[in-house]
């Protein structure tokens, strides 16, 4: 069964969650917030999917030839 | 009609359930938007856009809904499309060695997992065109991942079913574009799923944007490739020693503006096959 679910959201509700625990949470670079919200996404049979305007934000502000540099 | 985001030289805006993307006349160089226009960029880029899709309508569907039923004011600029949950991967194939994947060819001998030949320099023809997925990071930078990590993330039938789309949308567009004397070194394709769960082409394909024009006439390898488009911009502002790169850009002269122009027209031209009204 397809079961999409908007990555940033899923981390952004993850964060949310730490901070009513009383914690501070940090996005690291190393292991990446997104790759790890991937795989526990998928590891509940669930994809991860992304907002259609958050990709075009992205590829407005900046072209992909100059990120690829 | 809702503006939902400006970016550097495209505009985003929601009407109902639809997006409206609308290309402007606006060019960067250096990460900044120079205040001087481009004439008719919008619509030779929304036009080259157009003619891609058409050309490529047999191997996917896209995002399409309209290029006429958009505002009178964005006419010929602007595209109606439909809105899709999107893939978190870059779906990108290289047919020549640049940019990162030069990088990490350098370092390891390989991309995204794909062993490539020794003895290969900046500009190379690969022995044939690979696929070299990305992580889609929302912060940092996009990193390389393998095929494996891609059928891991989305499942192993999707993943194979849209790296070979990766692959025979580059290599259809190449072929078709180095008849014409345009080099396509590389691209980075977008697709997501719409609401019945198809897989769809998404945003622009093939565009300067989302890809690497080298003129073929001017290829070496071993040595950086000239971008056939925005090279006049580029080579003028790097003689400007007073400007330090960052906002606000220069004013663009009236030839440079002109040539730049040209050279839209001519990539459109030469891809094409079809004369820039």
């Amino acid at each position: 069964m397809y079961q999409p679910y908007d990555r940033s959201r899923f981390l952004e509700q993850v964060e949310a969650l730490l901070r009513d625990a009383g914690l501070s949470p940090e996005r690291q670079s190393s292991p990446s917030p997104s790759a790890a919200a991937e795989q526990l996404l998928r590891a509940f049979g669930v994809t991860p999917v992304l907002d259609h305007v958050s990709v075009l934000k992205a590829n407005m502000d900046t072209p992909w030839p100059d990120k690829d540099v | 009609m809702k503006l939902i985001h400006s970016g550097k030289v495209r505009d985003v805006y929601a009407d109902g359930d639809d997006l409206i993307l609308v290309a402007s006349d606006r060019v960067s160089v250096y990460d900044v938007v120079l205040p001087t226009p481009i004439p008719d960029k919008g619509k030779i880029l929304t036009a080259l856009s157009l003619w891609w899709f058409d050309q490529l309508a047999d191997l996917a569907p896209n995002h399409l809904i309209s290029a006429t039923d958009v505002p009178e004011e964005w006419a010929g600029r602007a595209l109606r499309c439909q809105r899709l949950e999107m893939l978190p991967v870059e779906w990108i194939a290289r047919g020549y060695l640049a940019g990162l994947g030069l990088k990490e060819y350098e370092k390891q001998g390989t991309v995204s997992g794909v062993k490539l030949p020794d003895g290969l320099v900046e500009g190379s023809k690969l022995p044939h065109p690979i696929f070299t997925p990305t992580t889609k990071a929302v912060e940092g930078h996009d990193e390389f991942i393998t095929f494996d990590d891609v059928a891991a993330q989305i499942g192993g039938e999707t993943a194979d079913r849209l790296r070979d789309l990766t692959l025979n949308i580059y290599t259809r567009g190449s072929e078709i574009a180095r008849e014409r004397g345009v080099i396509i070194a590389d691209t980075k394709i977008e697709f997501g799923r719409a609401p019945d769960g198809t897989l769809v082409l998404a945003d622009e394909v093939l565009t300067s944007d989302s890809s690497r024009f080298w003129p073929a006439d001017d290829w070496q390898p071993g040595r950086p490739q000239h971008a056939m488009d925005k090279q006049f911009v580029r080579d003028w502002s790097s003689t400007l020693t007073w400007w330090d790169r960052t906002p606000p850009g220069p004013e663009i002269p009236v030839e440079i503006v002109e040539a730049t122009r040209d050279r839209y027209i001519d990539v459109y031209e030469r891809i094409t096959g079809e004369t820039w009204r």
